[in-house]
């Protein structure tokens, strides 16, 4: 009980204190002592032995179950998300062409040469590209 | 046990039995990975009573505490491709031990049972039996106080008889942090017990 009563020389910083025979005793009073002679040791390592000899005998699915929990959720989110991904890039992707196409037919029929109204074309692709993908002008 | 995963002190020959067991297991290590069940009884054989009495200190129960270390070692096995062979292997398995005692620890409800001792060890204080008893209750409220790690270290300290330096390796800490956090825990063991110990404190 003696490194109570100073904190210089205690604690971390200290050397190693002596075992505190008192408070030792009432604490196995309490806990008690660890019950080694009450442990049959051959029979818990054999049940050890047994249950890891089952874990390398199982099949490799079975490493599968242990995430199954954690992967399956996973997995359906991710699936959720690319598909509404792609819809969404294909409906876009659709809108824009539609536009394009229908600028470049609209300007043939109003009397434009075909190589003014291809290269009207080029140019709205470019330009719609440019501004999906962000880039300034 | 053939093999002391743990010895007292730093001298040399301690130093070298640390750095062959530290040889022994990644060897074992590699045999278990490679499907030689006969290397991890091996390691069974050495780690298991070190980590019977973590558990049990964890748990406070005989049975549970042997369910702990079964659980350890299956654990241990299943997750050895994670397992850092250049690090010592028994710290790895005791955090395993410790990591799941407390969730084991906080799931069931704690059995209120005798404790279950080896030995009746002779009392060296004086004090009467009814004192005692009081004492104990005090002193088991006060322990409640306590940081799991506190209680652990307190209880393996002074109970188990082991060094900072032993609880340091098996809990993977270092004797320092042991030695400030023995002395926390004392100080607050103490100061519920300063009625009982009014020579001492």
């Amino acid at each position: 009980m003696s490194d109570s009563r100073s904190v210089i020389g205690t604690g971390a910083f200290g050397p190693e204190p002596a075992h505190d025979e008192r408070l030792g005793a009432l604490m196995r009073d309490v806990v008690g002592e660890t019950p080694y002679g009450a442990v049959r040791w051959a029979a818990l390592a054999e049940r050890i032995g047994e249950r890891v000899s089952a874990q390398m005998a199982a099949p490799w699915w079975s490493y599968a179950t242990r995430w199954e929990r954690r992967a399956i959720p996973l997995a359906l989110i991710a699936g959720l998300s690319a598909g509404i991904a792609l819809w969404m890039t294909s409906a876009s992707s659709t809108a824009l062409h539609m536009t394009t196409a229908s600028g470049a037919t609209t300007a043939v029929f109003s009397g434009i040469p075909a190589e003014d109204a291809a290269s009207q074309f080029a140019h709205s692709i470019t330009t719609s590209v440019e501004l999906t993908t962000g880039v300034p002008e | 046990m053939s093999t002391a995963p743990i010895t007292p002190g730093d001298s040399s020959p301690v130093a070298d039995e640390r750095a062959a067991a530290r040889e022994r297991d990644a060897a074992l290590v590699e045999r278990v990975r490679a499907g030689d069940a006969t290397a991890f009884d091996a390691l069974v054989q050495a780690y298991m009573r070190q980590a019977f009495q973590l558990a049990y200190r964890v748990v406070g129960h005989r049975e549970d505490a042997e369910d702990l270390v079964q659980e350890a070692f299956l654990a241990a096995y299943q997750y050895l491709d994670s397992y850092d062979a250049t690090r010592p292997f028994g710290p790895w398995l005791m955090r395993i031990v410790l990591n799941r005692g407390s969730n084991l620890r906080r799931s069931r409800a704690r059995r209120e049972t005798e404790p279950e001792t080896d030995a009746v060890s002779p009392a060296p204080s004086a004090l009467e039996e009814s004192e005692r008893a009081e004492a104990r209750e005090q002193l088991s409220r006060a322990m409640e106080m306590l940081s799991e790690r506190q209680r652990m270290i307190v209880t393996l300290f002074d109970v188990d008889g082991l060094t900072s330096t032993e609880i340091g390796e098996m809990i993977d800490l270092s004797p320092g942090t042991v030695r400030w956090h023995l002395h926390e825990a004392r100080r607050t063991l103490r100061s519920a017990l300063s009625r009982f110990f009014k020579g001492d404190v």
